[in-house]
Protein backbone atom coordinates (compact mmCIF):
# COMPACT_ATOMS: atom_id res chain seq x y z
CA UNK A 1 0.00 0.00 0.00
CA UNK A 2 1.68 3.89 -1.18
CA UNK A 3 2.50 5.62 1.60
CA UNK A 4 3.21 9.84 1.59
CA UNK A 5 6.65 8.71 2.27
CA UNK A 6 6.39 6.78 -0.93
CA UNK A 7 4.99 9.39 -2.61
CA UNK A 8 7.62 11.97 -1.36
CA UNK A 9 10.36 10.09 -2.79
CA UNK A 10 8.87 9.28 -6.19
CA UNK A 11 8.24 13.12 -6.22
CA UNK A 12 12.02 14.11 -5.77
CA UNK A 13 13.21 10.71 -7.99
CA UNK A 14 11.35 12.40 -10.82
CA UNK A 15 12.82 16.02 -10.17
CA UNK A 16 16.24 14.14 -9.96
CA UNK A 17 16.06 12.83 -13.17
CA UNK A 18 18.49 14.55 -16.04
CA UNK A 19 15.74 16.25 -18.09
CA UNK A 20 13.43 17.45 -15.40
CA UNK A 21 14.81 20.38 -15.04
CA UNK A 22 14.60 20.95 -18.98
CA UNK A 23 11.36 19.59 -18.81
CA UNK A 24 9.88 22.07 -16.10
CA UNK A 25 10.92 25.27 -18.08
CA UNK A 26 8.44 24.75 -20.20
CA UNK A 27 6.58 27.93 -21.09
CA UNK A 28 2.46 27.28 -20.69
CA UNK A 29 1.55 27.65 -24.15
CA UNK A 30 4.21 24.82 -25.39
CA UNK A 31 2.43 22.62 -22.55
CA UNK A 32 -1.19 23.93 -23.87
CA UNK A 33 -0.30 22.97 -27.29
CA UNK A 34 1.43 19.28 -27.12
CA UNK A 35 -1.23 18.37 -24.98
CA UNK A 36 -3.76 19.29 -27.85
CA UNK A 37 -1.29 17.48 -30.22
CA UNK A 38 -1.77 14.58 -28.20
CA UNK A 39 -5.43 14.52 -27.94
CA UNK A 40 -5.12 15.23 -32.08
CA UNK A 41 -3.15 12.16 -32.09
CA UNK A 42 -5.50 10.04 -30.15
CA UNK A 43 -8.17 11.22 -32.22
CA UNK A 44 -6.59 9.46 -35.41
CA UNK A 45 -5.58 6.29 -33.66
CA UNK A 46 -9.44 6.23 -33.14
CA UNK A 47 -10.11 6.65 -36.89
CA UNK A 48 -7.67 4.20 -37.62
CA UNK A 49 -9.17 1.87 -34.97
CA UNK A 50 -12.57 2.13 -36.40
CA UNK A 51 -11.54 0.77 -39.93
CA UNK A 52 -10.62 4.37 -41.57
CA UNK A 53 -7.82 6.11 -43.26
CA UNK A 54 -5.34 9.32 -42.16
CA UNK A 55 -3.42 10.69 -44.25
CA UNK A 56 -1.13 14.36 -42.84
CA UNK A 57 -1.42 17.08 -45.17
CA UNK A 58 0.29 19.94 -45.03
CA UNK A 59 -1.63 22.91 -46.36
CA UNK A 60 1.56 23.99 -48.51
CA UNK A 61 2.83 20.74 -48.83
CA UNK A 62 0.52 18.59 -49.40
CA UNK A 63 0.98 14.54 -48.15
CA UNK A 64 3.38 13.68 -45.19
CA UNK A 65 4.85 16.66 -44.59
CA UNK A 66 8.00 16.92 -42.96
CA UNK A 67 8.14 18.60 -40.45
CA UNK A 68 4.72 18.88 -39.43
CA UNK A 69 3.94 22.13 -38.43
CA UNK A 70 1.11 22.71 -35.98
CA UNK A 71 -0.72 26.01 -34.99
CA UNK A 72 0.71 27.79 -32.32
CA UNK A 73 -2.41 29.74 -31.83
CA UNK A 74 -5.75 29.21 -32.98
CA UNK A 75 -6.06 30.59 -36.25
CA UNK A 76 -7.70 29.76 -40.04
CA UNK A 77 -8.75 26.56 -41.50
CA UNK A 78 -7.50 28.28 -45.05
CA UNK A 79 -4.59 29.94 -43.77
CA UNK A 80 -1.15 29.35 -46.23
CA UNK A 81 1.05 31.49 -43.91
CA UNK A 82 2.82 28.30 -42.98
CA UNK A 83 2.56 24.44 -43.95
CA UNK A 84 -0.10 23.97 -41.07
CA UNK A 85 -0.85 20.36 -41.18
CA UNK A 86 -4.29 18.69 -40.77
CA UNK A 87 -5.25 14.77 -40.79
CA UNK A 88 -7.32 13.63 -44.11
CA UNK A 89 -10.07 11.03 -42.81
CA UNK A 90 -12.07 8.92 -44.45
CA UNK A 91 -14.12 6.26 -42.86
CA UNK A 92 -16.76 4.45 -44.63
CA UNK A 93 -16.09 6.60 -47.78
CA UNK A 94 -17.11 9.91 -46.44
CA UNK A 95 -14.45 12.02 -46.50
CA UNK A 96 -13.76 14.91 -43.57
CA UNK A 97 -10.58 16.03 -41.66
CA UNK A 98 -9.28 16.48 -38.16
CA UNK A 99 -8.16 20.20 -37.19
CA UNK A 100 -6.15 21.42 -34.50
CA UNK A 101 -6.81 24.84 -33.15
CA UNK A 102 -9.02 26.33 -35.95
CA UNK A 103 -11.62 29.52 -35.63
CA UNK A 104 -15.06 28.37 -36.72
CA UNK A 105 -18.44 30.65 -36.59
CA UNK A 106 -21.14 29.67 -34.31
CA UNK A 107 -25.07 29.74 -35.64
CA UNK A 108 -24.95 33.29 -33.20
CA UNK A 109 -22.42 34.71 -35.33
CA UNK A 110 -19.74 34.33 -33.09
CA UNK A 111 -16.03 32.98 -33.59
CA UNK A 112 -15.19 30.11 -31.40
CA UNK A 113 -11.46 28.55 -31.53
CA UNK A 114 -11.91 24.91 -31.34
CA UNK A 115 -8.79 22.42 -30.05
CA UNK A 116 -9.27 19.81 -32.22
CA UNK A 117 -12.33 19.41 -34.42
CA UNK A 118 -13.96 17.19 -36.80
CA UNK A 119 -15.09 18.74 -40.39
CA UNK A 120 -16.26 18.10 -43.81
CA UNK A 121 -13.81 17.01 -46.30
CA UNK A 122 -15.22 18.27 -49.28
CA UNK A 123 -16.80 21.79 -47.44
CA UNK A 124 -13.10 21.96 -45.70
CA UNK A 125 -11.87 22.27 -49.79
CA UNK A 126 -13.92 24.96 -50.56
CA UNK A 127 -13.37 26.73 -47.45
CA UNK A 128 -9.69 26.54 -48.25
CA UNK A 129 -10.41 28.30 -52.26
CA UNK A 130 -12.66 31.08 -50.82
CA UNK A 131 -10.77 31.74 -47.23
CA UNK A 132 -13.75 32.19 -45.43
CA UNK A 133 -14.09 31.08 -41.52
CA UNK A 134 -15.97 27.69 -41.43
CA UNK A 135 -19.38 27.53 -40.18
CA UNK A 136 -20.94 24.78 -37.89
CA UNK A 137 -23.02 23.31 -39.96
CA UNK A 138 -20.71 20.81 -41.37
CA UNK A 139 -18.64 20.66 -37.96
CA UNK A 140 -19.25 17.31 -37.05
CA UNK A 141 -16.75 17.01 -33.65
CA UNK A 142 -14.98 18.77 -30.93
CA UNK A 143 -12.73 18.79 -28.28
CA UNK A 144 -11.72 20.98 -25.74
CA UNK A 145 -8.31 20.36 -24.38
CA UNK A 146 -7.27 21.53 -20.88
CA UNK A 147 -3.88 21.28 -19.31
CA UNK A 148 -3.58 20.87 -15.45
CA UNK A 149 -3.18 24.27 -14.39
CA UNK A 150 -4.74 26.10 -11.00
CA UNK A 151 -7.37 27.38 -13.11
CA UNK A 152 -8.94 23.82 -14.20
CA UNK A 153 -12.34 24.31 -12.93
CA UNK A 154 -16.02 24.70 -13.66
CA UNK A 155 -15.88 27.95 -15.35
CA UNK A 156 -13.68 25.68 -18.09
CA UNK A 157 -16.61 23.51 -18.40
CA UNK A 158 -19.33 25.67 -18.63
CA UNK A 159 -17.34 28.00 -21.36
CA UNK A 160 -16.97 24.74 -23.79
CA UNK A 161 -20.81 23.56 -23.03
CA UNK A 162 -21.54 27.49 -23.58
CA UNK A 163 -20.03 26.89 -27.31
CA UNK A 164 -21.29 23.70 -27.95
CA UNK A 165 -24.76 25.14 -27.62
CA UNK A 166 -23.69 27.43 -30.18
CA UNK A 167 -22.34 24.88 -32.33
CA UNK A 168 -25.48 22.85 -33.43
CA UNK A 169 -25.39 19.30 -33.10
CA UNK A 170 -22.21 17.58 -33.41
CA UNK A 171 -21.27 14.01 -33.09
CA UNK A 172 -18.65 13.79 -30.67
CA UNK A 173 -17.89 16.12 -27.96
CA UNK A 174 -15.69 15.87 -25.47
CA UNK A 175 -13.44 17.58 -22.75
CA UNK A 176 -10.09 16.47 -21.93
CA UNK A 177 -7.76 16.83 -19.50
CA UNK A 178 -4.42 15.72 -18.11
CA UNK A 179 -5.44 17.17 -15.04
CA UNK A 180 -7.69 16.11 -12.37
CA UNK A 181 -10.95 18.51 -10.74
CA UNK A 182 -13.28 17.62 -8.65
CA UNK A 183 -15.89 20.42 -8.91
CA UNK A 184 -15.28 19.59 -13.07
CA UNK A 185 -15.98 16.22 -13.16
CA UNK A 186 -18.96 17.00 -11.02
CA UNK A 187 -20.36 19.69 -13.23
CA UNK A 188 -20.01 16.99 -16.22
CA UNK A 189 -22.21 14.59 -14.31
CA UNK A 190 -25.45 16.16 -15.74
CA UNK A 191 -26.76 14.59 -18.31
CA UNK A 192 -26.27 15.89 -21.91
CA UNK A 193 -23.04 17.55 -20.60
CA UNK A 194 -19.86 16.65 -23.11
CA UNK A 195 -17.87 13.07 -22.07
CA UNK A 196 -15.05 14.61 -19.67
CA UNK A 197 -11.89 12.83 -19.56
CA UNK A 198 -9.60 13.60 -16.82
CA UNK A 199 -5.29 12.17 -16.23
CA UNK A 200 -5.33 11.82 -20.00
CA UNK A 201 -1.84 11.29 -20.74
CA UNK A 202 0.73 9.19 -21.93
CA UNK A 203 1.70 7.96 -18.43
CA UNK A 204 -1.91 6.30 -18.71
CA UNK A 205 -2.30 4.05 -21.59
CA UNK A 206 -5.51 2.57 -19.86
CA UNK A 207 -7.49 6.27 -19.56
CA UNK A 208 -5.71 6.90 -22.98
CA UNK A 209 -7.40 3.43 -24.58
CA UNK A 210 -11.13 4.59 -23.17
CA UNK A 211 -10.37 7.52 -24.76
CA UNK A 212 -9.89 6.20 -27.78
CA UNK A 213 -12.36 3.53 -27.52
CA UNK A 214 -15.46 6.39 -26.94
CA UNK A 215 -13.92 7.93 -30.31
CA UNK A 216 -14.09 5.34 -32.25
CA UNK A 217 -17.43 4.14 -30.85
CA UNK A 218 -18.49 7.52 -31.48
CA UNK A 219 -17.59 7.67 -34.87
CA UNK A 220 -18.96 4.23 -35.54
CA UNK A 221 -22.42 5.26 -34.71
CA UNK A 222 -21.87 8.08 -36.69
CA UNK A 223 -20.51 6.61 -40.24
CA UNK A 224 -22.71 3.29 -39.52
CA UNK A 225 -19.39 0.74 -39.46
CA UNK B 1 8.87 10.08 9.35
CA UNK B 2 8.06 12.45 6.57
CA UNK B 3 6.18 15.66 7.56
CA UNK B 4 3.80 16.70 4.71
CA UNK B 5 3.90 20.64 5.70
CA UNK B 6 7.28 20.23 5.19
CA UNK B 7 7.84 18.31 2.34
CA UNK B 8 5.57 20.33 0.17
CA UNK B 9 7.87 23.36 1.38
CA UNK B 10 11.14 21.47 0.47
CA UNK B 11 9.00 20.51 -2.75
CA UNK B 12 8.65 24.43 -3.67
CA UNK B 13 12.07 25.13 -2.82
CA UNK B 14 12.93 22.20 -4.96
CA UNK B 15 11.20 23.89 -7.87
CA UNK B 16 12.89 27.11 -6.95
CA UNK B 17 16.04 25.73 -7.20
CA UNK B 18 15.05 23.91 -10.45
CA UNK B 19 13.90 27.38 -11.85
CA UNK B 20 10.55 26.28 -12.07
CA UNK B 21 9.08 29.16 -9.84
CA UNK B 22 6.24 29.72 -12.00
CA UNK B 23 5.24 26.08 -11.65
CA UNK B 24 5.30 26.83 -8.24
CA UNK B 25 3.39 29.49 -7.45
CA UNK B 26 0.58 28.25 -9.97
CA UNK B 27 0.73 24.94 -7.52
CA UNK B 28 0.27 27.62 -4.26
CA UNK B 29 -2.91 29.04 -6.16
CA UNK B 30 -4.54 25.62 -6.91
CA UNK B 31 -3.68 24.36 -2.60
CA UNK B 32 -4.86 27.97 -1.43
CA UNK B 33 -8.50 27.48 -3.85
CA UNK B 34 -9.38 24.37 -1.57
CA UNK B 35 -11.77 22.02 -2.12
CA UNK B 36 -14.94 21.00 -2.00
CA UNK B 37 -16.26 19.11 1.18
CA UNK B 38 -19.66 17.63 2.85
CA UNK B 39 -20.81 19.49 6.01
CA UNK B 40 -24.06 17.83 7.55
CA UNK B 41 -25.90 20.76 8.36
CA UNK B 42 -28.95 18.43 10.26
CA UNK B 43 -29.31 15.02 10.40
CA UNK B 44 -28.61 13.45 6.91
CA UNK B 45 -28.88 16.89 5.40
CA UNK B 46 -25.40 17.67 3.44
CA UNK B 47 -24.36 21.09 2.44
CA UNK B 48 -21.46 21.18 -0.18
CA UNK B 49 -18.39 23.56 1.76
CA UNK B 50 -14.90 24.99 -0.01
CA UNK B 51 -12.72 23.74 2.48
CA UNK B 52 -9.00 23.94 2.96
CA UNK B 53 -6.92 21.08 1.54
CA UNK B 54 -5.10 19.05 4.23
CA UNK B 55 -1.29 19.34 3.66
CA UNK B 56 -1.06 15.45 2.73
CA UNK B 57 -3.98 16.28 0.00
CA UNK B 58 -1.79 19.65 -0.92
CA UNK B 59 0.81 17.61 -1.39
CA UNK B 60 -0.76 15.05 -3.52
CA UNK B 61 -2.43 18.16 -5.70
CA UNK B 62 1.37 19.28 -6.11
CA UNK B 63 2.82 15.76 -7.32
CA UNK B 64 0.20 15.54 -9.79
CA UNK B 65 0.59 19.25 -11.10
CA UNK B 66 4.57 18.12 -11.27
CA UNK B 67 3.93 14.90 -12.77
CA UNK B 68 1.34 17.09 -15.93
CA UNK B 69 4.09 19.32 -16.26
CA UNK B 70 7.07 17.27 -17.30
CA UNK B 71 4.28 15.29 -19.73
CA UNK B 72 4.89 17.44 -22.70
CA UNK B 73 8.21 16.50 -22.99
CA UNK B 74 7.54 13.06 -23.24
CA UNK B 75 4.26 13.35 -25.76
CA UNK B 76 6.75 15.72 -27.62
CA UNK B 77 9.13 12.54 -27.88
CA UNK B 78 6.23 10.15 -28.87
CA UNK B 79 4.64 11.92 -31.49
CA UNK B 80 7.73 12.79 -33.06
CA UNK B 81 8.10 8.73 -33.07
CA UNK B 82 4.37 8.33 -34.05
CA UNK B 83 4.35 10.42 -36.86
CA UNK B 84 7.73 9.01 -38.67
CA UNK B 85 6.70 7.01 -42.00
CA UNK B 86 9.26 4.61 -40.40
CA UNK B 87 12.70 3.82 -37.67
CA UNK B 88 14.86 5.15 -39.92
CA UNK B 89 13.15 8.37 -40.89
CA UNK B 90 12.59 10.84 -38.40
CA UNK B 91 10.06 13.36 -38.80
CA UNK B 92 10.74 17.24 -37.33
CA UNK B 93 7.03 18.53 -35.39
CA UNK B 94 7.00 22.26 -34.79
CA UNK B 95 4.29 24.79 -33.45
CA UNK B 96 4.23 27.79 -35.72
CA UNK B 97 1.58 31.21 -35.39
CA UNK B 98 -1.48 31.88 -37.56
CA UNK B 99 -0.77 35.60 -37.57
CA UNK B 100 -2.81 37.96 -40.62
CA UNK B 101 -0.18 39.34 -42.59
CA UNK B 102 0.35 43.00 -42.37
CA UNK B 103 0.00 43.19 -38.37
CA UNK B 104 0.84 46.36 -36.73
CA UNK B 105 2.09 44.23 -33.33
CA UNK B 106 3.67 40.64 -33.08
CA UNK B 107 3.24 38.67 -29.92
CA UNK B 108 5.52 38.39 -27.35
CA UNK B 109 8.40 35.90 -28.62
CA UNK B 110 8.94 34.32 -25.09
CA UNK B 111 5.87 32.88 -25.92
CA UNK B 112 7.20 30.61 -28.55
CA UNK B 113 6.53 27.00 -28.27
CA UNK B 114 10.23 25.01 -28.13
CA UNK B 115 11.02 21.65 -26.59
CA UNK B 116 14.18 21.33 -25.00
CA UNK B 117 17.05 18.93 -26.25
CA UNK B 118 17.03 15.57 -24.23
CA UNK B 119 19.00 12.45 -25.38
CA UNK B 120 16.98 8.90 -25.21
CA UNK B 121 18.30 7.64 -22.30
CA UNK B 122 17.29 10.94 -20.31
CA UNK B 123 14.02 10.51 -21.81
CA UNK B 124 14.06 6.80 -21.16
CA UNK B 125 15.13 7.95 -17.32
CA UNK B 126 12.25 10.51 -17.50
CA UNK B 127 9.22 8.10 -18.38
CA UNK B 128 10.45 5.97 -15.54
CA UNK B 129 10.21 8.32 -13.03
CA UNK B 130 7.05 9.71 -14.13
CA UNK B 131 5.66 6.68 -14.70
CA UNK B 132 6.42 5.13 -11.05
CA UNK B 133 4.79 8.71 -9.82
CA UNK B 134 1.96 8.35 -12.01
CA UNK B 135 1.32 4.60 -10.67
CA UNK B 136 1.52 5.84 -7.16
CA UNK B 137 -1.13 8.83 -7.50
CA UNK B 138 -3.23 6.91 -9.12
CA UNK B 139 -3.16 3.93 -6.22
CA UNK B 140 -3.36 6.59 -3.59
CA UNK B 141 -6.38 8.44 -5.49
CA UNK B 142 -8.54 5.00 -5.78
CA UNK B 143 -8.04 4.61 -2.26
CA UNK B 144 -9.70 7.83 -1.52
CA UNK B 145 -12.77 6.53 -3.71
Amino acid sequence: MATFADLVNAVQNLLSAGAAARALQLNSATRERAFEAYVFALVLRAVRRAGGNVQIVGAQSGPNPNPIVFRGNPGQMSSRMQDFAYARCTLNSYDFEVHLDVQFQGTSGAIHEIDVSLYDGGRADAIRQTGSIPGVRHLHGAIECKFYDSNLGTGLGRAFVGLLHDCGSVRLDSFATNGRSQALAQYFTQKNRPQPFFVLSPLRPRVADRFVSDVEQCLRKWRGV
Amino acid sequence: MTVPYESLEELFSRLGSLGAESLADDIRRAIARGTLGQVEVRPRKFEVTQQPFSAEAAYQLAAGMVLASIEPVLIHRDLTREYAPNDQEHVELSWKRDLIEGSPAEPRTDLEIAFPESTEDEIDELRKSASALACLLDEIDNKGE
